[in-house]
C-alpha cells in the first residue's frame, strides 16, 4: 500500500497528539524570577537578532578570521588595570558551550548604566532596549556594520549558550579584565563580568576593526554618570 | 578588509510571534514536563532549554507549524524528549522510561479520525511504533527540519537523530511494505 506524504503526515501528527495529556485541570506555574529573567534575555536577544548571509568570499573570510586572531594576541599583552569581580568557566556540550559565571553578588536590576563612549567612525546609536536588568544597545553605520552592546545583572547560575558547532572560544585579557573571545566566520563575541555586571559586545559586518579599534570599544566602555 | 555580508532577519513578526508562542505555551509546557521531572526548576529549565532551540534555528519556522494549528503538538514533543534527555543524564531514565510508555499507552483512544481502512492501518502502525522513532519522523517528514535542527531542539546528538530517523523508516517499510510512501 502506498500512503501520500498528506497521509503519513497526518498520521503522525494524530499520534503525536494522542500522546499528549490534556493539562488543563492541572493549576497554572507561578515562574521563577531566574526563569523569567531568562526568557527575558532570550526574547530581548530574539528582538536584536541577526543573521548573516551566506557569501562566496571564503578565502578572504578565513585570512580575515586568522588576522583577527593575531590581532586578538597581541591585545593580550596590555597591561593590568582592572579587576574581575567574578569569574566563568565553560560547560562543553556536543553542540554549544555554555557559559557559566560563578558570583557572589546578585542584583536585582541595572543601577549603574554602561554606554560605549568612544564609537567607532561612522557608527550611531540604532535602537536601545531596556529592562530593569537588561540593557541593549545596537549602534549601525550606512553599511549596515552593527556593534551590539549589552548589559545584564547575572544570578548564581546565569549561563549563556555559544553555538560551538560554527565557531570558537577561549579566554583573553583586555588591561587586565577576563574576557571570553568567540568567532565564527561571521560573527564576533567579547562576553565579560564587571561590577557585578556581565557584558557582552558583539560585532556584525564588514567593517575593518583593528586590534586597536576593538580594544578602544572595549576601553572607551564607561558608567553613565 | 574583513568581508561579512549581513541582513537583519530580525522583524517586528518575529518577534510578535515568539512572544505569542510564550505567552500561550509556557505553561502548558511546563505542567507537561512536571509530569516527566517533578522538579520545578528542571522543568522551567527544559522549557528554557526548548525555546532557547527554537530562537537557534530561527523563530520565522515554527510561523508554517502554527499556522497548522499543530504547534502544541510540536512543542509538547520537543519537552517531552528534552525530558528524557536529562533524566538520562541524571541516569534516573532506567526507572522512568517505562513509565513514560504506560503515561503514553493509557492515553491512546483507539479512535482514528481515518476516513478509510488504509488510513487507519497506517495509524495504527505509527501508533506502534515506539516513540522515540515516531518523534524524529515527525520533525524530519511533517516539519522538513535538518536533522541538526531536530537535535538541537531534542537535545539529542545529531547523529542519534540521524539514527532514529533511518531505523525509524525502516521500521515503516516493514511494517507498511517496501512502497509505503508515495
Amino acid at each position: 500500500m502506498n500512503y501520500s506524504k498528506e497521509q503519513l503526515s497526518r498520521a503522525l501528527i494524530e499520534v503525536l497528539s494522542e500522546r499528549v495529556p490534556a493539562l488543563s485541570d492541572v493549576p497554572d506555574h507561578v515562574f521563577s524570577p531566574r526563569f523569567e529573567r531568562k526568557m527575558d534575555r532570550l526574547i530581548a536577544r530574539e528582538a536584536a537578532h541577526l543573521k548573516p548571509v551566506r557569501h562566496t568570499l571564503r578565502k578572504s573570510l578565513i585570512a580575515a578570521v586568522i588576522v583577527i586572531l593575531l590581532l586578538f594576541a597581541l591585545c593580550m599583552s596590555v597591561s593590568a588595570v582592572r579587576e574581575a569581580i567574578f569569574d566563568f568557566f565553560l560547560r562543553h556540550f556536543d553542540d554549544h558551550d555554555d557559559v557559566v559565571f560563578e558570583i557572589s553578588e546578585e542584583k536585582d536590576h541595572i543601577e549603574t548604566e554602561y554606554v560605549i563612549t568612544d564609537l567607532p567612525e561612522g557608527f550611531t546609536l540604532a535602537q536601545k532596549n531596556s529592562l530593569p536588568h537588561l540593557i541593549i544597545w545596537d549602534y549601525k553605520n550606512k553599511n549596515g556594520d552593527c556593534i551590539s552592546f549589552s548589559q545584564y545583572t547575572a544570578d548564581s547560575s546565569t549561563f549563556n549558550a555559544i553555538d560551538n558547532e560554527r565557531g570558537q572560544s577561549r579566554e583573553i585579557e583586555i588591561d587586565g579584565q577576563s574576557m571570553l573571545l568567540y568567532e565564527s566566520q561571521k560573527y564576533l563575541l567579547l562576553f565579560w563580568d564587571f561590577e557585578g555586571y556581565l557584558f557582552k559586545l558583539e560585532i556584525f559586518g564588514k567593517a575593518d576593526f583593528s586590534k586597536d579599534g576593538i580594544c578602544k570599544i572595549v576601553r572607551s566602555i564607561q558608567p553613565i554618570t | 578588509m574583513i568581508s561579512f555580508y549581513l541582513s537583519l532577519i530580525e522583524t517586528e513578526a518575529d518577534k510578535s510571534l515568539f512572544e505569542r508562542v510564550y505567552e500561550a505555551h509556557r505553561q502548558n509546557m511546563f505542567k507537561y514536563a512536571m509530569k516527566f521531572l517533578h522538579d520545578e526548576g528542571n522543568a522551567e529549565d527544559v522549557v528554557h532549554e526548548v525555546f532557547l532551540a527554537i530562537v537557534k534555528s530561527g523563530v520565522g519556522k515554527i510561523r508554517g507549524v502554527d499556522e497548522e494549528g499543530n504547534l502544541w503538538v510540536y512543542l509538547a514533543t520537543a519537552v517531552r524528549n528534552q525530558c528524557i534527555t536529562f533524566m538520562k543524564k541524571q541516569r534516573n531514565v532506567q526507572l522512568i522510561e517505562p513509565g513514560v510508555n504506560e503515561f503514553f499507552g493509557s492515553l491512546h483512544t483507539g479512535d482514528s479520525t481515518a476516513q478509510d481502512a488504509s488510513y487507519a492501518s497506517l495509524v495504527r502502525t505509527i501508533r506502534e511504533l515506539d516513540p522515540i522513532y515516531a518523534d524524529v519522523l515527525y520533525y524530519d517528514l511533517v516539519q522538513e527540519m535538518p536533522s541538526d535542527a531536530i537535535a538541537n531542539l531534542l537535545g539529542l546528538k545529531p547523529a542519534t537523530v540521524r539514527k532514529r530517523i533511518s531505523r525509524g523508516k525502516e521500521l515503516l517499510r516493514e511494517k507498511l511494505g517496501k512502497d509505503y510512501f508515495a
